[in-house]
């Protein structure tokens, strides 16, 4: 059988860190560096990459078609499928936060939330106790109080600036989030001899870099 | 006018369910050889007899429906409650340990999104109750690498816990019930990050904190007991490692080594486990394919104190598994194709059966002429055509 790893990485900024992180594990990315419209990109020792939206990486490693996933925390949560999830790689950081005009109560009625995380946005809410209806938007989640479609928003904020260009402010934080490693559950097991070396080799290398910082 | 299905079901064609009852037959033969007797629980149940105690279910999981008195009934979403139920009820003057076996369809609602979304699906497993040595565990163990090797899975891994090495862990560390529910996922999803956030919450440090960040990486071969050895001078830690250790250690003197490893992180989503639990895993497929598992306290529930272990099989999950690493569907075979023609039917009957009791796979075919049943013979891919009253002529 096949012991070659298959890694799923979330198209942009992520696969770019997550390529640096791989090659210091030794490992072959070169390929992933040709331009073009290939979405699939087999390296030299046998792995082989797939880019795929954000998303689709957990469901990508779910069904095992890819054993290694790298994808940020907000859409592990709105996945919220049976991975391992073994490594915090640190970079990719920001916060998922509800958001709206400043003053804007959470309490006392019933909200509208516009966001990209309709699951995580049912659970947070649930939580608080409070009924909401959820308008499940794919972009520019920002627009919704201004234009009047919802009350608040769910999203995930970087540096709040696309927040304060529109007059808006984060009105609670929920969570931090950051890039993670996610592995299959049988392809740990099965792949043991390819994939355990690069986990703990990646947990040594993100300590050193803390260390520095 | 169009004909629908219901979500996440779908029709099963001769090609896969040769395989497929093969495959089952295969199973049972295997549980049967090994004395365990066979089983059928009721399909539709009152929804009360899943919603009690430590093995209930999350209502959203079950497919629900009424009877005439009003009372909620459920499609069982799984074996071991009704054959608990069995063991307490209809079995109750059986002198244990019980055997007991089942391979039937089972139904849930696949509420959330996950690759193993099917609302109706087989299950094969065994419940051996009422034995709470090692060896048990280790019988049940094998008797589900059999079932793999019989059904000629080239490459699977079965891996190997014990819920009592993460509670007394869990103990050790002095945390109550809810953050225990609350560690748990995250132990199952190797979460180490999650684990530390939760733990330094609740104001650990130290060697506490690090032994159970080492929890997810407890997995491998024969040196993860040692390795956890060194972790924890818990009763109940060392009592669990020696319990998995003598289970493990039958395993591997029977010839199984390669193909058992452990994990020491395998807590389990539901409660009821209590010792040793395993998950068999095959190359090439993300899902496990069977699961199982010590559970001695359930049966109390039941009003029969007894312990027990076992395991239970997904039959949809094997075939998957199976032809992702290139099982072949078998091409439906056809010995013979006899057209009557003018002959008279209790002649044509009394030669078909003369065949079939030798065991040849005969088709009758009205055909008007000697053209139209070889077009047909062809089509079917006859090995043989007979004509009525005629002497055998060889297709092909």
């Amino acid at each position: 059988m096949d012991k070659a790893v298959t890694f799923a990485l979330a198209k942009g900024r992520l696969a770019n860190k997550a390529v640096e992180l791989l090659e210091g594990q030794g490992i072959d990315c070169g390929v992933l560096r040709e331009q073009g419209r290939r979405l699939v990109f087999d390296g030299p020792d046998g792995c082989r990459f797939l880019l795929v939206k954000p998303s689709d990486v957990p469901t990508y490693v779910d069904h095992g078609v890819a054993d290694v996933g790298v994808v940020g925390k907000d859409t592990l949560m709105e996945e919220n499928r049976p991975l391992y999830e073994m490594l915090d790689l640190g970079f990719g950081a920001c916060r998922l936060c509800v958001a709206g005009r400043p003053g804007t109560s959470l309490n006392d009625r019933h909200l509208r939330v516009a966001t990209k995380y309709p699951r995580i946005a049912a659970e947070v809410f649930a939580q608080r106790g409070s009924t909401i209806e959820i308008i499940r938007l794919n972009g520019s989640v920002e627009l919704g109080p201004l234009v009047g479609l919802s009350d608040v928003i769910l999203d995930i904020v970087e540096s709040g600036a696309t927040l304060k260009a529109n007059g808006l402010c984060v009105l609670e934080e929920i969570c931090p989030v950051s890039a993670r490693l996610v592995v299959n559950r049988v392809s740990l097991k099965t792949k043991e001899s390819a994939i355990r070396p690069l986990v703990e080799g990646l947990r040594a290398a993100l300590k050193e870099e803390r260390k520095e910082k | 006018m169009r004909f629908l299905l219901p979500d996440l079901v779908g029709d099963t064609l001769s090609g896969e369910l040769s395989l497929r009852r093969a495959l089952e037959g295969e199973i049972r033969e295997e549980f049967s050889l090994w004395g365990f007797d066979e089983v059928l629980p009721a399909g539709l149940d009152l929804y009360d007899n899943y919603a009690f105690g430590s093995g209930a279910r999350d209502q959203r999981d079950l497919l629900k429906s009424f009877d005439s008195q009003g009372r909620i009934l459920a499609l069982r979403p799984e074996f071991t409650a009704p054959l608990a139920r069995l063991a307490a009820t209809r079995l109750r003057d059986e002198t244990p340990p019980l055997r007991l076996c089942y391979l039937g369809s089972a139904y849930r609602n696949p509420a959330e999104a996950s690759a193993q979304k099917r609302a109706e699906f087989t299950q094969a497993g065994v419940e051996l109750m009422g034995e709470n040595d090692p060896r048990a565990d280790a019988e049940v163990i094998l008797l589900a690498l059999r079932c793999l090797e019989k059904a000629g899975l080239p490459d699977c891994v079965l891996e190997l816990g014990q819920v009592q090495f993460f509670q007394g862990l869990m103990e050790e560390a002095g945390l109550d019930a809810p953050a225990i529910q609350e560690l748990r996922p995250l132990a199952e999803q190797k979460n180490s990050l999650a684990i530390e956030l939760l733990l330094r919450e609740r104001g650990l440090s130290g060697r506490v904190l690090e032994r159970l960040m080492e929890l997810p990486m407890l997995f491998g071969g024969g040196e993860v007991l040692e390795r956890a050895r060194r972790l924890s001078g818990s009763r109940r830690c060392m009592e669990a490692l020696d319990n998995l250790e003598q289970v493990y250690g039958i395993l591997c003197r029977s010839g199984w080594k390669d193909r058992v490893s452990i994990d020491l992180g395998l807590v389990r989503g539901l409660g009821y486990y209590t010792g040793v639990v395993f998950r068999g895993l095959a190359a090439g497929f993300g899902q496990p394919l069977l699961s199982g598992g010590r559970y001695d306290d359930l049966l109390a529930e039941y009003g029969r104190p007894m312990p027990a272990t076992g395991f239970a099989l997904g039959i949809e999950h094997l075939l998957s598994a199976l032809k992702a690493q290139g099982a072949q569907e078998p091409e439906p075979s056809l010995d013979v194709l006899y057209a009557p023609l003018d002959e008279p039917m209790e002649e044509t009957l009394k030669r078909c059966e003369q065949m079939r009791s030798k065991g040849l796979r005969v088709e009758l075919y009205y055909a008007k002429d000697k053209e139209e049943a070889e077009r047909r013979a062809r089509s079917r891919g006859a090995q043989k055509l007979i004509l009525g009253g005629e002497v055998a002529k060889t297709n092909g």
